[in-house]
């Protein structure tokens, strides 16, 4: 299944935490791909796609940072108006939610992260292919 | 089955013979025991005055600090000549608490012990793997001796070598298990690495456990994990050791050997005794001790008791399970709270881990509190809204139980302030 693994970190809302995660990755020579911050009151949640996911989850749980890792995927945007809307229509066709998304640009090419329920996520996959949407293997 | 008539005597004989043992117990004291007597000297007061059973409440309070300014032996009302068994605390927050029995108290602790197996339903047929610590600690020793006194055969097992317990247990055939709540767990998971029907293996049917705090949760919990009878026990050294009371199989409640130990509940702020029912500190006057008789002993403990008579026949009054200690008491908003009850609430939350923190502090006039939650990587979500209805749930039940208006915050793991590896569990800046 073309998943991919990304890394969710829970932070508190408070000045300079973040810059302490991200010095661990630094030093850690960790490259992150893609990042997306969610707020909520007063913790937020860090979405990272890096490398070696299972790596990085380790060297946070060892400094004590609580994370997780969860299986999203990534579709291709297609140099096209609507090319996003013929993806959430096809899920909606199927009445996949969307649980989040977010948009990741890497050069030329970009992509839209997508997370459904976990028991739904074959099928979305399987339901884009066939639509012949590009579903990629990392961004 | 009841080991003494005396357990189910009627109200006013059990009062009568308290009254006449307290009396003679305040004039022992009196007579020989300096610090007593400088004590009732300073109120005023002389054994004389105790003409009914609520004239208990004009003696004067004994706390564990008394112990600690007469270590070791000050308190004691025999010379040691006459002392058979010393007992010690560990003193890691001080100087140790010391206890001593003469042959006659040893009498008294065999007797309140043979009760305690007996109320549990424990026999002369029943094998005793007793998991309790020998040593200074009173846990071992009195369980030891008190199952000798009913007949049944006690195997001294101690602390620790869980594996091996586990053999002499099955090899031995145990019936009953006396040890603490959690090495109960302990040895069950332990047990169960070999196969979920381990039990087949094991002839246990009751357990005396006690020595600890203990949610009624971890209750249920060891009594399925063994798939046994919950006997509770509640003691401390200062009083007897194990033996002051315990729970028969009608109720939750422990019933406290009335004709041994005089117990009372305490505002513990003002001092003042509760109506009956009512929540506050245990204090605890010993009726037949010799070695050291102890006045109105503050034990800590926050707890409740009832008089009415037992579906079991017994008529000593009943306390609750401790659901605090006073020292940890917070007043917020007027109301009463122990660390123990929202660790409770917060144990019941699916998915949870205990490490939380208690943080009372000023918002204008008002009491504030703030429970601090760690989110360890067991209920880490990528869900935003999962995290928040965690935080809800333990709101909402924290309100629902204990009537507190709490904010809830989840906090990174480890950020919760340790001392000596023991988690803080409550901070209150109000004192600041």
């Amino acid at each position: 299944m073309r998943t991919i693994q990304q890394l969710s970190i829970f932070l508190e809302n408070k000045t300079g935490r973040l810059g302490e995660i991200t010095k661990i990755l630094a030093d850690a020579g960790v490259s992150i791909r893609t990042l997306e911050l969610v707020e909520a009151g007063d913790f937020g949640i860090l979405r990272l796609i890096v490398p070696d996911p299972e790596r990085v989850h380790a060297l946070l749980h060892d400094q004590g940072i609580s994370a997780t890792i969860t299986e999203v995927f990534a579709v291709e945007i297609a140099d096209e108006v609507g090319c996003f809307n013929r993806v959430v229509a096809a899920l909606a066709d199927e009445g996949i939610d969307i649980a989040y998304t977010y948009t990741v640009h890497n050069g030329t090419r970009g992509a839209f992260v997508i997370k459904t329920a976990q028991a739904e996520t074959a099928r979305a996959i399987e339901r884009l292919e066939a639509d012949g949407v590009k579903l990629l293997d990392a961004v | 089955m009841i080991w003494n008539q005396a357990e189910s005597a009627p109200r006013e004989e059990i009062e009568a013979t308290q009254l006449e043992r307290l009396k003679e117990t305040a004039r022992r004291v009196y007579a020989i025991n300096p610090f007593y007597k400088r004590k009732f000297d300073e109120l005023g007061i002389t054994p004389e005055d105790i003409r009914t059973i609520e004239d208990v409440r004009k003696l004067p309070f004994t706390r564990k600090q008394d112990l600690r300014d007469h270590y070791p032996f000050g308190l004691f009302c025999v010379p040691m000549s006459e002392v058979v068994r010393i007992h010690s605390s560990s003193g890691t927050t001080g100087k140790p608490t010391v206890v001593g029995y003469n042959a006659h108290d040893m009498d008294v602790w065999n007797e309140v012990m043979a009760r305690v197996y007996t109320m549990s339903g424990v026999s002369a047929a029943d094998v005793v793997h007793n998991g309790y610590g020998y040593g200074l600690f009173t846990g071992g020793l009195g369980f030891h001796t008190g199952a000798e006194k009913v007949g049944a055969a006690v195997v001294p097992a101690s602390g620790g070598f869980t594996e091996r317990q586990l053999m002499l247990m099955r090899d031995f055939g145990a019936t009953v298990l006396a040890c603490t709540p959690s090495f109960a767990l302990h040895l069950a998971e332990i047990a169960a690495k070999a196969g979920s029907d381990f039990r087949k293996d094991y002839k246990l049917k009751t357990g005396i456990f006690g020595a600890e705090p203990t949610s009624k949760g971890l209750k249920e919990e060891v009594a399925k994990a063994w798939d046994i009878d919950y006997h509770e026990v509640y003691g401390l050294s200062e009083i007897i050791g194990p033996g002051v009371s315990c729970s028969c199989k009608h109720s939750d409640r422990l019933h406290i050997f009335e004709d041994h130990f005089l117990a009372e509940i305490i505002d513990p702020k003002t001092g003042e005794v509760l109506p009956e029912g009512e929540r506050g500190e245990l204090v605890i006057t010993t009726l037949t001790k010799q070695a050291l008789p102890i006045i109105r002993y503050r034990t800590g403990d926050i707890t409740s008791i009832v008089k009415e008579p037992c579906a079991c026949g017994r008529t000593h009054a009943r306390m609750e399970s401790i659901v605090g200690r006073a020292d940890d008491m917070l007043i917020v908003n007027g109301v009463n709270v122990y660390p123990s009850q929202v660790e409770h609430v917060i144990a019941n939350t699916e998915g949870v881990t205990l490490n939380y923190q208690i943080v009372a502090d000023k918002k204008g006039h008002l009491d504030k509190l703030e429970i601090l939650v760690e989110v360890s990587d067991d209920i880490m979500a990528d869900d935003v809204g999962a995290l928040e209805r965690i935080k809800k749930e333990i709101q909402s039940s924290l309100l629902n139980n204990l009537y507190i208006n709490a904010a809830v915050k989840l906090v990174e793991p480890r950020t919760i302030e340790r001392s000596v590896g023991k988690a803080v569990r409550v901070v209150d800046k109000r004192k600041e």
